[in-house]
C-alpha cells in the first residue's frame, strides 16, 4: 500500500514539474489566473460577448505572432510586420475607396507586397549577412516612409464592406476574424510539427551549422521564414483595416514589439531552436486580455503601459527560471 | 618577383577605392559626403547660425550615443534610453514650472531617476541573467508609462536661466560643443586605456572567457547599463533646455536612432568591437541629415525611408570591408 501511495505521489510531482517546466504550458495556466484576477476585479468583463469581443482584438495580434515566432526560432526577429499591416491597410484603402471592384486584385496585390518585402528581409539577412534587428528595423523606417510618403500624411479612402465583414463581422456568433486566427494556428501547427520544413526551422535556429552540414538549405528556410512572417502581418493587416474601415498610419503600431513579446512570453527563446506555435497563441492570447481588461477597468494609457512593462519583465523573469 | 609584378598590374582598377575604404571609416566618409551635399545644394549652410544649430539639435544624441554604444559593446543593448530621455525631460519642465528655486534640486533628481533606471537594467541583466533587449523594452515601456501620467501632452515650463544652458557659448561656439567633447575625451580614455573600459570589451567578446580570467563581469554590466540611464538623463535635460518645456514623447526615436548612430560608427551588435568616436559621428551624421533635407525642403516623410536605407547601407558595407580583409 505504501509503495502504490509513493509511487503516485512520485508521479504526481513529477507531473506538476513537466508543466511548470514547459513554459508553453505556463502561459495557458497564466491566462486562466489572470482571467480568474479579472473576475474579482470587475463582474463585467468575462461576458460572452465581451470576451468574443477580447478574441477578436486578440485574432491580428495572433496572426502576426505565428510569423513572429517562426522567424524567432531560426534565431532572428522581425521589427517590420507591424508597417506592413499599416501600408497594406493604406494600399487597401487608397484603391479600393470603399468599392468592392478591385477588391480581390487588391488582395492578391497586398498579399504579393507581404512576400516582397519578406523577401528582401530574407535575403538581406542570409545574404548580405544583415543582422536581423539592423535589417527589419531599416526596413521599418523605410515602409513607415513609404507609407507617409504614399498618403502624403493623410490617408484617404475608405476599406469596402466585404473586407468589412471579415473585420468586424460574425459567423453565428463567433467574430470572423478568429476563424482566421484558429485555422492559421492550426496550419502552422501542423507544418511546424509535421512536415520537414517544420523540423528545417527548429534545426536552424537551434545550431546553424550543424543544420547545414547536414544538408538543410539554411539560407532558403530562413528567407521562407520571413516571408511566412510578412506575409501573414498582410493577412493580418487586411483583417485589421476590415475592422477600423479607413486607411490609417498608426493600425501598425505596437504590433512588432507586442508579437515579440507574445513569443517570449509563449515560451519562445531569442536564441532561437525553442518554442511552440501554441505557447505563442497563449501569449498574444495573454496580452490582448491583459490589454483589454486595463482598458476595461479604465485605467489611463500611462497606467495600461507601466501594466504592460511589468508584466513582459515578470513573464521573462519566470521564463529564465524554468529554461536553466 | 615577377610573379609579384604580374599580379599587381591585374589588379582592378578599384583597388584604391578599396583601399581608401577600409582605411577610412564609411561613417566619416558618409559624414563628409553629406556636408558636402549640404554645402552644395544650400548656401545657408555654412553659416554660423546654421552650424550651431547642427551641433545644439544633435548633442541630445550625441551624448545618449555613448550609453547605447558601451550597452552594445557589453553585446547588450539598451532600448530604455529614449523613454528615459523623455522621462528627465519632463520631469524637468514639470517641476520647474512650479518650483523655479529648486532648478539644481531638479536636475539632481533627473540624474538620480535615470541612473536608477540603468542601476535596475544592469542588474536584471547581469544578476538575474534576463535578455537584454526584453528586459530594456520593459523597463522602457514602464518609464513610459510613468512619463505619460505625468504629463499627458507637452507642457510645464523652464527657467530662464536654464534655458540659457543650452544657448549660452563662447562668443558663437556653444558650451554644448565644449562639453561633447570634454565628455568623449574623458569616455574614450576610460573605454580604451582603463582596466574597466578593456573589461566592457573582454565581456562583449566573450563573456564567460572574461568572467573567468578575473573580471567582474556583473559589476562591469551594471555599471554600463547605470551610465546609460545617466547620459540618458542628461540627453533629456539638455532638451529640456533647448525646447523649454517638456514632452512626453520627445524621446521617441531617440532608442532606435542611438542604435542607427553606434552601428553607423562602427559598433557591432555583438560586443567587443567598435568605439565611441564613431558613434558621435553617426549621432551627427543622423543630426546633419535631418538639417540637409529640412533646408532642401524634402517632406520629413523621406526622412524615414532615408535613415532606413542608410541603417543597412551602413552595415552592408561594414560587412563588406570586413570581407575584404
Amino acid at each position: 500500500m505504501t509503495t502504490v501511495t509513493t509511487s503516485s505521489a512520485v508521479g504526481i510531482r513529477k507531473f506538476v514539474q513537466k508543466i511548470s517546466i514547459n513554459p508553453s504550458v505556463v502561459i495557458w495556466i497564466v491566462i486562466v489566473l489572470l482571467l480568474l484576477l479579472a473576475r474579482i476585479v470587475s463582474s463585467g468583463f468575462l461576458t460572452p460577448t465581451h470576451m468574443l469581443n477580447v478574441a477578436r482584438q486578440a485574432s491580428g495580434l495572433g496572426i502576426v505572432t505565428i510569423g513572429q515566432t517562426i522567424v524567432i526560432i531560426t534565431g532572428g526577429i522581425d521589427l517590420s510586420n507591424g508597417m506592413v499591416i499599416t501600408l497594406v491597410d493604406i494600399v487597401a484603402a487608397t484603391i479600393l475607396r470603399g468599392k468592392d471592384t478591385l477588391l480581390f486584385p487588391v488582395i492578391l496585390l497586398c498579399l504579393a507586397i507581404g512576400c516582397l518585402i519578406g523577401l528582401v528581409n530574407g535575403l538581406l539577412i542570409t545574404k548580405v549577412k544583415i543582422p536581423p534587428l539592423i535589417e527589419t528595423l531599416g526596413m521599418f523606417g523605410i515602409l513607415k516612409g513609404t507609407a507617409y510618403v504614399i498618403t502624403s500624411g493623410a490617408p484617404k479612402g475608405d476599406i469596402p464592406p466585404s473586407l468589412n465583414f471579415v473585420g468586424s463581422g460574425f459567423i453565428g456568433p463567433i467574430p470572423t476574424q478568429v476563424f482566421f486566427w484558429v485555422g492559421f494556428t492550426i496550419l502552422a501547427i501542423i507544418v511546424m510539427h509535421k512536415t520537414p520544413f517544420g523540423r528545417y526551422i527548429y534545426a536552424v535556429g537551434g545550431n546553424t551549422r550543424a543544420a547545414r552540414l547536414s544538408g538543410v538549405k539554411t539560407d532558403r528556410v530562413v528567407i521562407s521564414a520571413y516571408i511566412i512572417s510578412s506575409v501573414l502581418a498582410a493577412v493580418a493587416g487586411l483583417i485589421l483595416a476590415g475592422y477600423i474601415g479607413t486607411g490609417s498610419l498608426s493600425l501598425g503600431e505596437g504590433y512588432n514589439l507586442n508579437s515579440v513579446a507574445a513569443a517570449v512570453v509563449g515560451g519562445t527563446a531569442f536564441s532561437g531552436g525553442s518554442g511552440t506555435i501554441i505557447g505563442s497563441t497563449g501569449g498574444a492570447l495573454f496580452l490582448a486580455i491583459l490589454i483589454s481588461l486595463l482598458r476595461f477597468l479604465g485605467l489611463p494609457y500611462s497606467n495600461q503601459l507601466m501594466v504592460q512593462g511589468a508584466i513582459l519583465a515578470i513573464a521573462i523573469y519566470f521564463q529564465s527560471r524554468s529554461q536553466r | 618577383m615577377s610573379n609579384v609584378l604580374v599580379s599587381s598590374k591585374t589588379k582592378s582598377a578599384s583597388q584604391p577605392l578599396k583601399r581608401l575604404v577600409q582605411r577610412i571609416r564609411p561613417v566619416y566618409l558618409a559624414l563628409f559626403l553629406l556636408i558636402l551635399i549640404g554645402i552644395f545644394t544650400q548656401p545657408t549652410f555654412l553659416t554660423l547660425r546654421n552650424v550651431r544649430n547642427i551641433i545644439l539639435s544633435s548633442t541630445p544624441w550625441a551624448i545618449a550615443t555613448i550609453g547605447q554604444t558601451l550597452a552594445l559593446l557589453t553585446a547588450g543593448i539598451d532600448l530604455s534610453i529614449g523613454p528615459v530621455v523623455s522621462l528627465t525631460n519632463v520631469i524637468a519642465a514639470f517641476l520647474m514650472k512650479n518650483h523655479p528655486n529648486q532648478v539644481w534640486g531638479i536636475v539632481l533628481l533627473c540624474i538620480v531617476c535615470g541612473t536608477l533606471v540603468g542601476l535596475i537594467n544592469g542588474f536584471a541583466i547581469a544578476r538575474l541573467r534576463l535578455n537584454p533587449f526584453i528586459i530594456t523594452l520593459a523597463t522602457g515601456t514602464i518609464i513610459q508609462g510613468v512619463t505619460l501620467g505625468i504629463m499627458y501632452q507637452p507642457g510645464g515650463l523652464v527657467t530662464e536661466g536654464f534655458l540659457q544652458i543650452s544657448r549660452a557659448g563662447l562668443g558663437a561656439i556653444p558650451y554644448a560643443l565644449f562639453f561633447l567633447i570634454i565628455l568623449y575625451g574623458i569616455g574614450t580614455f576610460i573605454l580604451k586605456r582603463t582596466p574597466f573600459g578593456l573589461s566592457i570589451y573582454a565581456i562583449g567578446g566573450n563573456e564567460t572567457s572574461a568572467h573567468l580570467s578575473g573580471i567582474r563581469t556583473s559589476l562591469v554590466i551594471v555599471v554600463v547599463y547605470s551610465i546609460s540611464g545617466f547620459l540618458a538623463a542628461l540627453a533629456g535635460l539638455f532638451l529640456a533646455s533647448r525646447i523649454g518645456s517638456g514632452d512626453p514623447l520627445v524621446g521617441d526615436p531617440i532608442s532606435l536612432d542611438t542604435i542607427t548612430a553606434a552601428v553607423l560608427g562602427g559598433t557591432s551588435l555583438f560586443g567587443g568591437v567598435g568605439d565611441l568616436i564613431g558613434g558621435l559621428a553617426g549621432a551627427f551624421f543622423i543630426g546633419i541629415l535631418s538639417t540637409v533635407l529640412n533646408l532642401n525642403n524634402v517632406s520629413p516623410f523621406y526622412q524615414w525611408i532615408s535613415k532606413g536605407v542608410i541603417l543597412i547601407a551602413a552595415l552592408a558595407l561594414d560587412l563588406w570591408r570586413q570581407a575584404i580583409d
